[in-house]
Order: C-alpha cells, then structure tokens, then sequence
C-alpha cells in the first residue's frame, strides 16, 4: 500500500480535486483492493488493475456527486468551488521564490482547473499518460478500452485541455 | 497529399511516441508542410506538459492507518467516512425519519403500556380463579387417566371375556337369516320329477304329498296297494291281459273277477297279508265270509292261493289265529308241486287225508285232466294251469264255533273262488269228502284246508 499509496491519492487529487476526498477515495480503493485481491489476474500489472480500481471508484463517486447536484440545485456550485481549494493546497509545492511560487501555483491551479473541467473520461486519459506516464496498452487495459480508443480520446482529450489552457498558453506559460 | 484531418488522430500519438515508424514520418513530414497541424501539435505538447509538470503529492499519513482500521474493524468505516454536506432537502428527508421514527415509538411504547396494565390487572384480578381452575385442571387430568384407564380395563375385560361380546352380536345372527333361507318349494320340483317311491313322498309335505303321491290304481305301479282295494285290483287285471291264459281258465277268470272283484288269485299282486286284511270291500266280504262258511258248513275242502312271497307270513297268521280261536293245527302235508302240477298225486307219507292234487294251478284245480288221482268231481276238459303252483300246502284246522269267524276273515282274502256252476258256492273247488276226519271234538269242526302257493309274478 506504501508503494502504491502515493500515486492512488495523486490520481484521485487530479481527479476529484479535494484532497480531503482523494483521501476518502483513495481509503475505499485500497478497501476495495483488499477485498477483491481474490479476483486479481495474475496476468495483467497489479498497478494497472489498482488504477482501475482507483478510476471506477472516482466515476463512481462523481456520478453520486452529480446526482446531489442535481438534487441540491445551485447550492452545489459554492460546495464545489469549496472543495478545489483544498486540493490545491495539498498538491501545493512549496517555492524557494514566493513570486514565481506564486505563479506556479497559479498555473497548477488552472491546470487543475482546466482538467476538472473536462470529461471525466477526457481527465483520466490525460492523468494516467501524463501524469502517470502509462503507454497506451496501460491506459487501455486500465481503462479497459482499445488502443486505438486511448489514441483519439486522449487526443481529443488534450485539444480540450489545450483550449482550456490556451491563454494560459497565451500567458507564457 | 494527405489532408489534416488524416493526421489529428496520430499528432497526440506522434507527440507521445506511440506510432510506428512509418506512421511517424508521415505525420513528420505533414507537420513540415502543414502550419496549423504544426501549430496544434505545439499546443497539444503544451496541454501535456501542463498535466504532467503537475507536482507529485504525498498521501497524507493517515490514509494507511484509516485503511487498516477499516480492515480491522469494518464498523469504523463510518466514522471515518467523508463529511457530508448538509443541505435543506436532506434536513427535511432526515426530520420526516425522525418524526416517523419517534411516533412508531411512542406507539409501540403506549401498547406495550396497555398491555402490561391489562396482563397486571389480570394476574391481580383472576389470581384466585387461576388457582382454582389449575386445581380443576389439575383434577381433570387426573381424572382424565383414570376414566381412560377404566376404559381401557373395560376393554380388556370385553377382549377377554368374548361372552360380554355376544350379547351384541346376537340381534345380528337372525339377520343373517336361518340356514333354509331358500323357500320350500316342494309343489315345483316334485312335478317335474317322476313319481317317488312312497317313503320319499312321505317325507313331501302333507299337502304336496297328496297333489304328488301318484294313486295306486296306476297301471304302472309295481306293487299295488293291496287286496284291501280289490276294486283297483279288479280295474287292473281288466287292463292287463294273462300272460297265457286258457280259454277256460280265462273264462272262470273273469267270472271269478265278475261280481267279486277278490283278487287275490292274482299272484303277481299277491300281498303279504296285511292286519288290515279283514277290510276288503264290504261287498267282496261278505261275499267270502258267506261263501267259506257255507263251504265249511258242507264240509268241503277249502282251497286257498296264495303268493309264494306271502307264504310263509299266511302261515304264522293262521297259526296264531287258531292259537288265538283255541283250535288246532291237526295236520300239515305238503303235496309236491310236480305232483300237481303234471296230475300226480300226493306223495303217501305226506298227508294221507289229502287227496291227488286237485287244482294244481288254474284257478279250477277241477279241471286238471290228468291227475294220478282225479277227484271223482272234477270237472272233465283239459284245463292247463297257466300258473304252476309251487307247491300244495293241506292243512286240517279244528277249530272251535266262536273261532271260526277269526280265521276265516283271515283266510277270506286267499279263498279260491269255486266256479263250479252249481257248486254250494265260493271257496270249493270240489267237495272232497274228508276221508279220514280227525276226531273232532264236541265243540270243534274239522276244516279242510289246502293252499296253493303259487310264484311271485315276473
């Protein structure tokens, strides 16, 4: 779990953006891990089979945290935005200069953002390649999805991300 | 050349070293020559590099304790879960709960109340009487036992004792019915059937026996019902010719028959006689009693026939009826029956009183032309016996006057009928004058008696 911990919660922080969720997903995934250890392949990589854990348990509760969305109207605009901050603060680096930490971090947050605003398929293709460095056998095993799925999503993936970040780009970045 | 639109899948694929080689001079060789394909791969690489410049995090420390805590004790889970955001509606869904959470409650709370009260009140109230009904109960099960054990002693004293039993299965044996359920029909199957010997139709009922029991005058009927019904007798031999009767004998036959009606001389019905012999016809009675005693009143022979089956029976009958007349049997010859039957004569050291055999087996012993010793009356013609005689039986009877009449009914039946036309009358052949009487006493007659056995009928 100390091996696999770290990157798990990473993930889950890219994902989900709250770090005090990434722990609580992170915590259900190696539960979840635990007990399934039984139906593990031993012919696939066992991180591969824990990122997709990781991944169906951040669909999962994405999925419930729009339904209460849905249910909770406007009110869970304000909750949202109160949740991104703490993940950025935990994925926060410190800075030996404040200023250019300061810039830093707020290209890290606008990344963050840009990637919490795209698909949650479109985010988790870029986490796992550029983030997690995964070819794309691992993203399509772990995404459980061709190769040839993983080329054009994630390609359409990073033409998102691109013009999400295009001023940022713009920006010098 | 190829268009743009062939290479947008392959630059994020170009840009993450993920084509093949060829694939990667293709798309090399498009990005020298295409500005925006150029310009699009350069903001792609900027996208990727954004993500994956993103700093590394650390897992806060408390993630591998939680996890193995939740492992270890799975109820701690939701201590440790996620806080919730709490919103208006979910305020409203969890206040509704509580509201119906707490009325269920007090609900069950006030029954459970009542009932307490009403049991306390009961237990209060009906303690006494629980106690007297667990004491009848208590004595109704003992009872119950005992009733079942007498019971059960009842039924085995019924088991072993099968007499207690058949009182009750009495009443149902006459419904069975007695054995001769099927009715008597004794008026059906005796119709059908032949006529019975008279034993077994005396066994019929009464009233059966007389629709059943065949007269006696049949013609079939091989043994008649006597001489005590001469007038059947006389039907009968009317109906039935001689076997070989002689013109003569056939003549005195009939005037024997005529105006008598004894047949006695008929040997094939010749009866043993009966105790009732005295019974014939009142007019065949009188007719024998009047002719024997005017033949003992002329001192003639008395000639009787008789059946050699009845014989013997005639014999002690007559022996007792002069016993019982006080009379005696003076003298008993026999006369051979050859003798008589071809004409000879008696044998001399038989009876010296009886003469020649004078009628050996037709009815008119007269007749018989050939006699060693012919009677001086004989009547001349040949008059062949169409019955042979078995043998002449002469008896000389002394008898008082007040027991004549006794042997003489008793010897009526087998009288002889004399046809003699101007004979004295019935019962003499001949008058053979006695030729050595016995001493007769003062108060006693000489009787000349000779019997003609004769055989049974074929």
């Amino acid at each position: 779990m100390a091996r696999y911990q770290d990157r798990v919660f990473g993930l889950l922080l890219r994902m989900c953006g709250s770090a005090t969720e990434a722990e609580d997903l992170a915590q259900e995934t190696f539960l979840k891990v635990y007990r399934s250890l039984s139906g593990f392949r031993h012919g696939s990589q066992f991180y591969t089979w824990l990122f997709r854990i990781a991944v169906n348990v951040a669909y999962t509760r994405r999925q419930q945290a729009q339904r209460r969305q849905k249910r909770e109207g406007a009110s869970l605009d304000s909750s949202q935005s109160g949740e991104e901050a703490p993940a950025r603060q935990v994925a926060a680096p410190a800075s030996s200069r404040p200023e250019a930490e300061l810039e830093k971090k707020r290209i890290q947050a606008r990344v963050q953002a840009a990637l919490l605003e795209l698909k949650e398929e479109y985010r988790a293709i870029i986490l796992l390649k550029d983030m997690d460095g995964l070819d794309y056998d691992r993203i399509a095993e772990t995404l459980d999805i061709t190769r040839a799925a993983v080329k054009s999503r994630l390609h359409r993936a990073r033409q998102e991300l691109a013009v999400l970040l295009k001023d940022l780009n713009d920006g010098g970045m | 050349m190829a268009g743009c639109e062939d290479f947008d899948a392959d630059l994020s694929a170009y840009l993450d070293g993920e084509l093949s080689a060829t694939e990667r001079m293709k798309v090399q060789l498009h990005l020298n020559v295409c500005q925006a394909c150029h310009d699009e791969m350069a903001a792609l690489k900027r996208a990727a590099g954004a993500v994956s410049r993103l700093p590394d995090v650390q897992a806060p420390a408390s993630l591998a304790p939680a996890v193995m805590q939740e492992i270890a004790h799975p109820s701690a889970k939701n201590s440790t879960s996620r806080v919730k955001p709490v919103t208006g509606g979910s305020v409203l869904w969890m206040a509704g709960g509580l509201l119906a959470a707490a009325t269920v409650t007090l609900a069950v709370l006030f029954f459970a109340r009542n009932d307490q009260g009403d049991h306390k009140e009961q237990q209060l109230g009906a303690a006494p009487k629980s106690e007297d009904t667990t004491a009848k109960d208590q004595a109704q099960k003992q009872s119950v036992p005992e009733k079942s054990t007498e019971s059960r002693i009842e039924a085995k004293s019924k088991a072993q004792d099968p007499k207690k039993e058949a009182p009750e299965f009495k009443p149902a044996a006459p419904a069975l019915g007695p054995a001769p359920t099927l009715p008597a029909e004794p008026g059906g199957i005796p119709e059908a059937l032949p006529p019975k010997p008279a034993p077994k139709i005396m066994a019929e009922p009464q009233a059966d026996t007389a629709r059943t029991e065949p007269p006696a005058a049949k013609p079939d009927d091989p043994k008649p019902a006597g001489i005590s019904r001469p007038a059947q007798i006389t039907s009968q031999q009317g109906t039935k010719p001689a076997a070989t009767p002689a013109p003569g004998a056939n003549n005195t036959a009939q005037t024997n028959n005529s105006g008598q009606g004894i047949s006695a001389p008929k040997p094939e019905s010749a009866p043993p006689p009966p105790a009732d012999v005295a019974q014939p016809s009142a007019p065949a009675k009188q007719g024998h009693a009047s002719g024997l005693a005017a033949t003992l009143a002329a001192g003639q022979l008395v000639q009787l026939r008789v059946n050699q089956a009845d014989y013997n029976e005639l014999l002690t009958r007559l022996k007792k009826a002069v016993e019982a007349a006080h009379g005696t049997l003076v003298a008993e010859a026999e006369l051979h029956k050859d003798d008589v039957a071809i004409g000879k004569g008696p044998q001399p050291n038989t009876v010296p009183s009886a003469p020649a055999a004078q009628s050996p087996a037709g009815p008119t012993p007269a007749q018989a032309p050939t006699g060693p010793t012919p009677a001086p009356s004989a009547p001349t013609g040949p008059t062949p016996a169409p019955q042979k005689p078995v043998k002449l039986q002469k008896f000389e009877l002394r008898l008082p006057a007040e027991g004549q009449a006794a042997v003489l009914a008793l010897l009526e039946p087998y009288a002889q009928t004399n046809k003699l036309p101007e004979g004295p009358g019935v019962g003499a052949v001949r008058t053979p004058p006695a030729q050595t009487p016995p001493p007769a006493r003062a108060d006693a007659a000489a009787i000349q008696l000779q019997i003609e056995v004769v055989p049974p009928a074929r």
